[in-house]
């Protein structure tokens, strides 16, 4: 027989098995009916932005389908990978339905760990793409492959948007007990979907040469989007309250927040008005009071600059410096100290009278309401 | 050394016919197809490469569909012809059909948009050149059994004219 002939009639026999098998596939690849779903279903869970694309796959065909992955990966408008995931599906036997899903979440804490913080904050438009590759017509290893791979955009926005802190000067709870302690309202508004926990609200209080004499750091459980109150407290420490208790200051206050390694601050002044400004004690002078007693008058004169009102007890306490510091005497009288108000009023102290002229007494009068004052003047007899 | 061949104008006539015939199949058929695909499918691009490898492989082909058809079979110009016209064979399907131009072999795309579809053929597409080449190869065995055929019959010696080589004997 002629080898060339008998060759020609192989490669004859191929092309005939070759073209029917492709045509069988051609003609089975007709009953392969993939459904997607219409749109791309988005979902917030928590902490986690998740993109899910439901669909089926009914293969009607004569051939398995296999090599089956699915391949989703999410890349912001720079390019950048924010999340993959690549899923190898079963092979899908002749004349069966699969029903999947190609799925993927975006979670906010890693974006944080992908550097990507600017999502947390800004809306974007990422690509989300998927590569779907399969096998089919298989002989041992599969005829045919087919791959599909698409990018479509999708609008990202961010968890946390257009966040806001503010802090109100305007209305303070103040508290004067042992330390001066304000409180100010506070707001963190932002709108987005994610709520945050264990936030640090670091508060800083500088009076007006730039010292800081107030420092505070609080955590606060959660924020939620919307508006979120708080207190924000600036507490004066106790070595420093008797001077602004009786000194005014404009206070500079600044309020930082941190979520996921961002701060944001504001910074915000506040005039502080003391409650006892300029609190001084006058002349002293002594009346006779009957035969054996004096009667010392300590007036006394201040402003009340802060926004508070007080009901003052006023202590005076008289001790005879010569005599040792013994007390010769004390009195006691209440003011009325109004907010926004200057005062003067005075106290009266009974004293045995000096036996002689010259005697040196020191004079201490105690301020008390919600705080406690002192002052104290030598007056001589 | 002289060669003589008696070409008749019935050898001729078989060349036209088959070097028409690889021009449809190869040039014309081609040519309308990418026509009608870039009509029907506004959005499908074909390489400028791609029309040029037609037409220069189809080219050559037509040309040696020609002689393949002039020179008579089981003779070694038809099976040198062959030869080559098997392997011009091979390098258009490897260029035009499996699309290896692209940098791919069997691997054929369609982008639409940002959706990109790829048919992966290659393993067919593989097969289908090897069948190519080993039709090739049969021209070779009658290249073989042509020059030992040649061998086989004495040279004729002719006193009145000098010393040539034995024309081929056309076989009808």
């Amino acid at each position: 027989m002629d080898p060339a002939k008998t060759i020609r009639r192989l490669v004859l026999i191929a092309y005939i098995v070759i073209i029917l098998i492709i045509g069988s596939m051609g003609y089975s690849v007709l009953y392969i009916k993939f459904e997607p779903s219409t749109s791309l279903k988005t979902s917030v869970v928590k902490d986690l932005y998740a993109f899910s694309a439901p669909f089926n796959l009914t293969n009607g065909g004569f051939y398995d389908i296999d090599n089956f992955n699915v391949y989703v990966e999410i890349k912001n408008s720079t390019g950048h990978i924010l999340v993959n995931n690549n899923t190898v599906l079963p092979p899908i036997p002749a004349y069966t339905k699969y029903q999947g899903n190609i799925w993927i979440a975006l979670n906010a804490t890693d974006l944080y760990a992908k550097k990507a913080y600017y999502l947390l904050f800004h809306d974007d438009t990422l690509q989300f793409r998927f590569r779907v590759g399969l096998g089919y017509g298989k002989y041992g290893v599969s005829v045919a492959g087919f791959k599909i791979d698409a990018a479509l955009p999708i609008t990202w926005g961010a968890p946390i948007k257009n966040l806001k802190l503010s802090v109100n000067t305007s209305n303070p709870t103040i508290s004067y007990a042992n330390k001066i302690s304000v409180s100010f309202p506070c707001t963190v508004s932002y709108s987005g979907w994610l709520s945050i926990s264990n936030i640090k609200v670091r508060s800083t209080v500088l009076n007006s040469t730039g010292t800081i004499i107030a420092s505070n750091e609080t955590t606060l459980p959660t924020l939620s989007p919307g508006t979120n109150k708080f207190n924000f407290n600036a507490t004066i420490p106790s070595d420093k309250t008797p001077y602004y208790l009786s000194h005014d200051d404009t206070f500079q206050i600044k309020a930082e927040l941190a979520a996921y390694d961002v701060s944001f601050s504001e910074t915000t002044s506040y005039n502080w008005g003391a409650p006892l400004r300029d609190i001084a004690i006058g002349n002293i002078t002594k009346q006779a009071h009957n035969a054996t007693h004096t009667k010392l008058i300590v007036p006394f004169s201040g402003i009340n600059n802060s926004p508070n009102t007080f009901s003052v007890t006023v202590k005076a306490y008289a001790y005879n410096v010569t005599g040792g510091g013994t007390l010769a005497g004390t009195g006691q009288s209440t003011s009325q100290f109004l907010s926004g108000k200057s005062l003067s009023d005075q106290v009266e102290i009974i004293i045995k009278t000096p036996s002689s002229a010259g005697q040196s007494i020191k004079i201490r009068v105690d301020f008390t309401s919600t705080f406690t004052y002192t002052l104290e003047k030598m007056y001589t007899s | 050394m002289v060669i003589k061949m008696r070409i008749g104008l019935k050898q001729v006539a078989k060349g036209s016919v088959s070097a028409i015939a690889t021009a449809i199949c190869y040039i014309v058929t081609p040519y309308f197809l990418i026509e009608y695909l870039q009509k029907a499918f506004p959005i499908a691009v074909f390489s400028s490469v791609l029309i040029q490898i037609i037409y220069l492989l189809g080219g050559m082909m037509v040309v040696a569909a020609f002689f393949k058809g002039i020179f008579p079979k089981k003779t070694v110009n038809h099976s040198i012809v062959g030869l080559a016209s098997g392997g011009l064979s091979a390098a258009y399907f490897y260029y035009v059909i499996g699309g290896a131009y692209t940098g791919t072999f069997g691997v054929f795309s369609i982008t639409i948009g940002t959706i990109s579809i790829l048919f992966d053929f290659s393993l067919v597409a593989s097969i289908i050149l090897g069948l190519i080449l080993l039709k090739a190869t049969t021209y070779l065995i009658e290249l073989r059994q042509a020059l030992h055929a040649r061998k086989a019959v004495p040279p004729r010696s002719m006193p009145s004219q000098p010393a040539a080589t034995q024309p081929e004997v056309p076989h009808s």
